[in-house]
């Protein structure tokens, strides 16, 4: 979607797309998502249940539900990685690329200590034995800033709170040195002091060891705070793109408009009902012909009906896919 | 809208005994609650702030009467819940009834969604089928869902805004004066808990409901509560309107819970 950019980067994602088998027939769930983020660079991938986010992310680690069949091109330092075998994918997964899912309850084994999972990457990857394996896992333990980190070693996750689970599944994450992290609603099961605590560790290890982030929210706030790219998905398909503060400021999208107004703001006027968007997002299998916001769009003309917009320059790498926005309010 | 008192809490405690580690000694004995009181007006919300193991849902739980309390009393319409006797209690129900968090838990994933939402008149009032059905259709349309389409269908068809309306309509089919509603838009997209906000707020306005809000979000507490309670590790450290408690907080636990809502600092305009 966004032409002019520059070389190389760490992560070239183009035209991407993901069918699915579901019960009402083959569907796509990604309709040409294309994403670039360089090296050590943060990209926030914002939108709503079912528009794409996190199946984006699971294209990525090669992890997407059986059946579904992938086109587009997935380039991760040059290499393609929808072409690699499993077992190729397998030496990258955890090592050059690692995720943060969100429920850190489930992401973790409920039936081994925790520093034995954060070894578990170590030992496949780094062929570490195991004694610098546990003396890597309290490394990085300490590095996630976990309180007592050498009693914790032997801990069962079901012995932590949830900001610390959390911070157990960075420290896995971490554990190669990936060059690239996707962190899939990282804090959105935390409470909101421990949510800032888990987002600036996040940022604190993004500049100490120069990897880049891919940081997939609901959250407006969290991305206003936290990335320098943003990308808005709706419907599958990335609806707006840009430096995180040119989309803030403009807003390009009617369905960016939409979630912005629709955010309850300290201060606001309870006497004024919130703003919503009419409708709801439809499913899957019933995605309308043209632009994917169509049906729930207030500035909805017939043309919009046609065919899915294609990226129209707002600004400086600033782009968005409506036929309508330079005539928005 | 009135002056009438609808709940009264006063001197709220709660301990609970944790499983004994040890064969010969009893387990430790952990606050959940210590000394909480509020009066709830007719018509009116009372918002709940606090972060996870503050005591919000062990207070939620005692002013439904699902638990005693360890010390204190709630009065509903000045009658002692706690001291009603179990059939008493039973036709009191009817009063108060409950939103929970996840909309994808609370409902039976086998029930329809016309028996979901009559479920309460089965126990609470001896109604017959036909009007048990009647009366579900009139809270779905209530809520807005299309009740001729929905009866009929069960939970996994609904989107979870839908099934928190759902959820509503189940809780104001009996007719009640207060609903408590433990995070009732947490789990929900942004423009879904819009929709279910203005909803409850409408419904309020309609059917002069109270509220017990519980929320960990500033923002939304802001903007349905009345007066608001600030709960930290069992106890009240703040209360006040929601305006003047956010606007200057003056308990160092609110500061905090404050200072980590993320403030866009480029969002002045919308």
């Amino acid at each position: 979607m966004n032409p002019g950019c520059v070389s190389s980067p760490l992560l070239d994602v183009s035209d991407l797309r993901v069918v699915l088998q579901t019960a009402h027939g083959p569907a796509e769930a990604l309709r040409g998502v294309s994403l670039k983020l360089e090296h050590g660079g943060t990209l926030g991938l914002i939108g709503e249940s079912g528009c794409g986010k996190s199946m984006t992310a699971l294209a990525l680690m090669g992890l997407l539900p059986e059946g579904a069949t992938v086109s587009g091109s997935i380039r991760f330092e040059g290499r393609e990685l929808t072409a690699l075998s499993e077992d190729e994918l397998c030496g990258l997964r955890g090592d050059r690329i690692a995720m943060v899912f969100q429920e850190p309850m489930t992401a973790l084994n409920p039936l081994h200590p925790v520093g034995r999972q954060i070894a578990e990457p170590l030992r496949l990857h780094r062929g570490l034995d195991a004694a610098a394996a546990r003396a890597e896992a309290l490394r990085l333990l300490e590095r996630v800033q976990l309180p007592s980190a050498r009693e914790r070693l032997d801990a069962y996750p079901h012995q932590l709170s949830g900001g610390q689970r959390q911070r157990v599944v960075i420290a896995i994450a971490l554990a190669c040195g990936p060059d690239l992290l996707i962190a899939d609603e990282p804090t959105t099961a935390l409470d909101t002091t421990i949510q800032r605590e888990v987002l600036d560790l996040l940022d604190e290890l993004r500049r100490d060891s120069g990897m880049a982030l891919l940081l997939i929210s609901h959250n407006l706030e969290v991305m206003a705070a936290r990335v320098e790219q943003l990308s808005v998905m709706y419907g599958g398909a990335i609806v707006e793109e840009g430096p995180t503060r040119a989309v803030f400021e403009r807003r390009a999208h009617p369905y960016t408009r939409g979630l912005f107004a629709a955010r309850p703001r300290l201060g606001s006027d309870r006497g004024v009902p919130l703003a919503t968007i009419a409708g709801r997002v439809p499913a899957l299998h019933e995605m309308p012909a043209g632009c994917v916001f169509a049906d729930r769009c207030p500035w909805v003309v017939d043309a919009c009906r046609a065919a899915m917009p294609a990226a129209a320059v707002v600004g400086d790498g600033h782009c968005v896919r409506c036929i309508r926005w330079s005539a928005l309010p | 809208m009135s002056d009438a008192i609808l709940v009264e809490a006063r001197g709220l405690g709660k301990r609970y005994r944790l499983p004994r580690e040890h064969l010969l000694t009893p387990g430790a004995l952990v606050h959940a609650l210590h000394d909480v009181s509020f009066t709830l007006r007719t018509g009116t919300t009372l918002g709940i702030v606090g972060e996870s193991g503050s005591g919000k849902s062990t207070l939620a739980r005692l002013v439904m009467a699902l638990e005693a309390p360890s010390a204190g009393r709630v009065l509903f319409e000045g009658r002692d819940l706690h001291a009603l006797r179990a059939d008493a209690l039973r036709q009191a129900r009817r009063e108060f009834q409950m939103v929970f968090q996840d909309p994808f838990s609370s409902l039976d994933p086998r029930m329809s969604i016309a028996r979901t939402v009559a479920e309460p008149l089965e126990k609470l009032d001896h109604v017959g089928r036909a009007e048990r059905r009647e009366r579900a259709a009139a809270m779905l349309d209530a809520v807005g869902l299309n009740a001729a389409q929905a009866l009929d269908k069960v939970p996994h068809e609904f989107s979870g805004g839908q099934r928190q309306r759902i959820a509503i309509a189940r809780a104001l089919v009996t007719h009640p004066k207060l609903i408590v509603a433990d995070e009732p838009v947490s789990a929900l997209d942004v423009s879904v808990q819009a929709q279910v906000l203005n909803l409850m707020q409408d419904l309020q306005q309609r059917l002069g409901l109270t509220y017990l809000f519980i929320s960990h979000d500033l923002a939304v507490i802001d903007r349905v509560a009345d007066e608001l309670i600030v709960l930290q590790r069992g106890s009240v450290v703040e209360r006040g309107r929601p305006g003047d408690v956010l606007r200057a907080p003056a308990h160092p636990y609110t500061q905090r819970l404050l200072a980590a809502v993320p403030q866009p600092l480029w969002q002045h305009s919308a």
